[in-house]
């Protein structure tokens, strides 16, 4: 799998976890803090862990990315 | 915790900034141009909110309020030996956090209370430094002492509210809250500060 | 941080990740990847802070505490027309913030008590929808009443340190302040909640025109 798609799913569960935020914030009530510390945080905290492993792995795959094909491609 | 996040959040704003000040041919890409978006906008304006806040709170000590000398006189006040002082009533029983006192009453609490006190405190910095401080008792407060100060902690309280001296006649409680009869300044709750008294006064502190 | 900027915040940040999934070649470029690590990192971290921040500023508000049916009876009694109720003392004469009145006493103070009251917390709330919810009679803290909680805000206090029922004997405050002596539970001031007084109990209400916004 290559980065980019490691990149769009960390994307997507990030702005899943941070939708699940916004919506807790409306309501004062303890079910709405329930679904921000039991959905919201873990959903988007696991998308930052997903995206910050995709970098640790994937170091040299870029490399040849840099400034060659930059200039190609801008 | 919050002073951390800050200062990280102060340090990382500033080197986004400084990469999107020293890339060339940022805008040539609409990554680039959204991540200018965020490091000069987004960024900066949550570093400069979490700054000020800090600031703002630490503008709000008792020790921030102290440091300049002209005020010596006036925290020493806070240590009356005796319960007609207002301000050494407040601070001696834990009415007010004594590490926020002067705050505590010396704020408007409207909106941007703490804001239109802090302007006029940089005009109070201003003769600090470069104008003629006035001896401590010829401080005055510059405009009136406002009610809405006291009714912040006192209104609707049961003691507030029921007290005898608070109905001598059966409008005063509503004449207060309105705010046409001056808690301070109406012969009632009028011994304040009174830095002239220092000097022949006995103090109370607390026990080490 | 205020609602306002953190919900901007959280939105801002929903966005920039969406760009950052939806986007075909973005770790082509250095900006792209800057802006993925800025979408996908910083700004998270950022907003969760800012809103756990409002969670727990929120779960320290009374309504928060009332809005479980079980809690209603503890809420009445701050409303006791007798000032031997402690926390109805402290209620109605402001003594604790009336928004605030429950957390206010009800958190140990030490560094993270928050928080760890908070798991406290969670577990009500499994109670509350899958268990069984005790009588409020029934309901007793988990620990004895820490001295520290009435500490935070009395030690040091002229009237604490000097009050006359405080020096029975010569060592009594100083056993109170190293929690040897119970404030709440060496019969002193252990009139709390109460909760099956309610039945047979007069109340006081704040005068109309004053109500506490």
């Amino acid at each position: 799998m290559n980065i980019e798609t490691k990149l769009r799913r960390a994307g997507f569960m990030v702005a899943a976890g941070l939708l699940l935020q916004f919506l807790s914030l409306l309501p004062l009530h303890p079910l709405a803090f329930i679904a921000f510390v039991g959905f919201g945080v873990p959903i988007m905290l696991i998308g930052v862990a997903y995206y910050v492993f995709s970098l640790l792995s994937h170091t040299h795959p870029d490399a040849p990315v840099s400034p060659a094909t930059r200039a190609g491609q801008s | 915790m919050q002073y951390a996040i800050t200062l990280t959040l102060i340090a990382l704003s500033f080197a986004l900034a400084a990469f999107v000040g020293l890339r060339a041919g940022i805008s040539r890409t609409r990554e680039g141009r959204i991540l200018s978006f965020v490091a000069l906008l987004v960024l900066p304006v949550v570093a400069v909110w979490g700054g000020y806040t800090e600031h703002e709170e630490r503008a709000s000590t008792t020790e921030f309020c102290l440091q300049c000398h002209v005020m010596a006189d006036f925290g020493k006040t806070l240590h009356y030996d005796d319960k007609s002082y207002i301000p050494a009533v407040h601070f001696e029983n834990r009415f007010v956090p004594r590490d926020q006192a002067c705050f505590t009453c010396h704020a408007d609490y409207a909106l941007f209370g703490g804001i239109t006190s802090k302007i006029h405190g940089l005009k109070n910095v201003y003769v600090q430094y470069f104008g003629t401080p006035r001896k401590p008792a010829d401080i005055k407060i510059s405009s009136p002492f406002p009610n809405s100060t006291c009714l912040h902690c006192h209104l609707g309280s049961r003691a507030f509210e029921t007290v005898n001296g608070h109905h001598k006649t059966a409008d005063m409680l509503q004449k207060v809250k309105a705010s046409q009869l001056s808690c301070t300044s109406s012969s009632c709750h009028d011994t304040i500060h009174e830095v002239g008294d220092l000097k022949d006064a006995k103090f109370w502190t607390e026990p080490k | 941080m205020p609602i306002s900027i953190t919900l901007a915040l959280i939105a801002v940040s929903l966005i920039l990740a969406l760009f950052v999934g939806l986007r075909e070649g973005l770790s082509r470029t250095r900006e792209g990847k800057m802006l993925a690590f800025v979408a996908l990192f910083i700004l998270p971290v950022v907003s969760v802070w800012g809103g756990f921040e409002q969670h727990l500023d929120r779960a320290t508000s009374t309504q928060f505490c009332l809005s479980c049916h079980v809690m209603e009876d503890f809420g009445k009694s701050l409303h006791y027309d007798d000032k031997s109720y402690i926390p109805a003392a402290h209620f109605q004469n402001n003594r604790v913030p009336r928004e605030h009145a429950c957390y206010t006493c009800h958190t140990d103070y030490a560094m993270f008590g928050g928080i760890k009251a908070k798991f406290n917390g969670m577990h009500h709330i499994y109670v509350q929808y899958f268990g069984d919810v005790p009588k409020p009679a029934d309901i007793k803290l988990y620990k004895p009443f820490p001295n520290e909680t009435c500490l935070h805000c009395h030690l040091g206090s002229r009237k604490f340190e000097e009050v006359n029922g405080h020096h029975k004997t010569a060592d009594m405050l100083e056993k109170v302040k190293a929690s040897k002596l119970s404030c709440t539970s060496s019969g002193c001031h252990d009139t709390i909640h109460a909760v099956g007084d309610l039945k047979d109990a007069k109340f006081w209400t704040e005068p109309k025109e004053t109500e506490a916004k």
